[in-house]
């Protein structure tokens, strides 16, 4: 797979870096089977994605994952060489909280917990393989570190919170 | 000739200078004000997600509640209460607010909102219909316009000084109001507690992640500026 959205920009951090996510995440999460790794494929359910504040479809039916990031709240700046010139490069460590709601009719029948868990099962799997990420990476995602997800209590909801940390990395475009 | 040196003077002595700085490193890095912002940010982003669009106008309202403040001479406490307190809270602050206020003229305004407010539910309550959860109405109320009952009710529930007689009708009374008031307390309140619950809970989540996830890099970062690698 690979990603045709623009890499990390630094005049727009967290768009362009939730424009990544979306279209990472609708790669796997389309109801076809994908392998993580080396490993066998494994079917992977189609969700309703999200990101940040948009509006989310009601009622839920099914599983939605809402992406947001915590806004990073310091930018290193190092002059490198890259490509053969020299570049101001920004790091900024960041988090993203991914929340996984299951409510309503699933196409199976099972239990909206199942589905829930499954999802985050999946999404805990591709964030940990290196493989499975590295277009993240290509673009400026780096160093992502997923923590095991936890299941919290919602009436209508079973919902999980799966949260990552990541490294963005992004030229600083000083020059002309 | 060997000579053999040893740097392990300097060794002890700078590794003695960073275990005296961790402590200060930390104190500093849980400054509730360096946290603040951060929890808001992200008990705001959180609500957004689990919140219905009928719930939305309420998110910045829970979002401003956020709290931070030093906990136990040393630590981070970051608070969230519901800012629309349980009706049994405002029964509570009425009570007070009545007690309080001795009926003079002075500071008037204080205590007259709370007090107000629980007035005007038992008003509603004798207004509203007995097949609708409002007041049975009996020989009692016989002569008595809607005010003057809610007047009196309001005098058994407030006052500080009802005796015996009066003790054993508000705890008569106080069944029948909580029902009717739990009824009106969505409409009143926007959210039921249980819906208030669930999102101080995932507030609670995403705090514990933001802490897991920053806490390190704010403690190297104060060990840094006062030069310590």
């Amino acid at each position: 797979m690979s990603l045709s959205s623009p890499s990390v920009n630094a005049n727009e951090i967290e768009s362009s870096t939730l424009k990544l996510w979306h279209e990472w995440l609708g790669l796997w999460f389309n109801g076809a089977s994908h392998a993580i790794g080396g490993s066998a494929a494994v079917a992977f359910p189609a969700l309703t994605l999200r990101f940040g504040q948009s509006e989310a479809p009601q009622p839920v039916d099914g599983v939605m994952l809402t992406v947001v990031m915590l806004s990073p709240s310091v930018v290193t700046r190092k002059w490198e060489v890259v490509g053969g010139t020299r570049q101001e490069m920004g790091q900024a460590p960041v988090q993203f909280q991914c929340w996984i709601r299951a409510a309503g009719k699933m196409s199976d029948g099972a239990d909206p917990q199942w589905h829930a868990a499954r999802a985050a099962d999946l999404l805990f799997a591709i964030l940990a393989n290196s493989s499975s990420h590295h277009d993240l990476v290509q673009k400026g995602i780096m160093r992502l570190q997923p923590r095991p997800h936890e299941s919290l209590v919602e009436r209508n909801y079973a919902t999980r919170l799966l949260a990552v940390r990541a490294v963005l990395r992004f030229p600083i475009l000083s020059q002309t | 000739m060997i000579t053999i040196s040893s740097n392990l003077s300097k060794v002890i002595s700078q590794v003695t200078a960073v275990r005296e700085e961790v402590p200060r490193a930390v104190t500093r890095a849980l400054s509730p004000a360096k946290w603040m912002e951060r929890a808001r940010e992200v008990a705001e982003k959180t609500l957004f997600v689990v919140a219905r669009p009928d719930e939305f106008d309420f998110v910045r309202e829970f979002a401003r509640a956020v709290t931070a403040s030093v906990w136990q001479g040393g630590g981070l406490l970051l608070r969230l209460k519901s800012p629309r307190p349980e009706l049994r809270q405002v029964l509570q602050q009425a009570q007070a607010a009545r007690a309080a206020s001795d009926g003079s003229s002075a500071e008037p305004l204080l205590f007259q909102k709370t007090v107000l407010e629980f007035e005007d539910l038992i008003l509603q309550w004798v207004q509203t219909p007995e097949a609708e959860g409002g007041k049975r109405r009996d020989a009692r109320d016989e002569g008595k316009t809607d005010e003057e009952i809610a007047q009196l009710i309001s005098y058994i529930m407030l006052s500080p000084n009802v005796g015996e007689t009066g003790l054993r009708a508000r705890s008569a009374l106080l069944p029948h109001l909580v029902a009717f008031l739990q009824q009106r307390e969505q409409a009143r309140v926007g959210m039921t507690p249980e819906r208030i619950d669930e999102w101080l809970r995932m507030v609670l989540a995403a705090w514990r992640e933001m802490v897991r996830a920053e806490i390190t890099a704010r403690i190297r970062a104060e060990l840094k500026a006062k030069k310590f690698p």
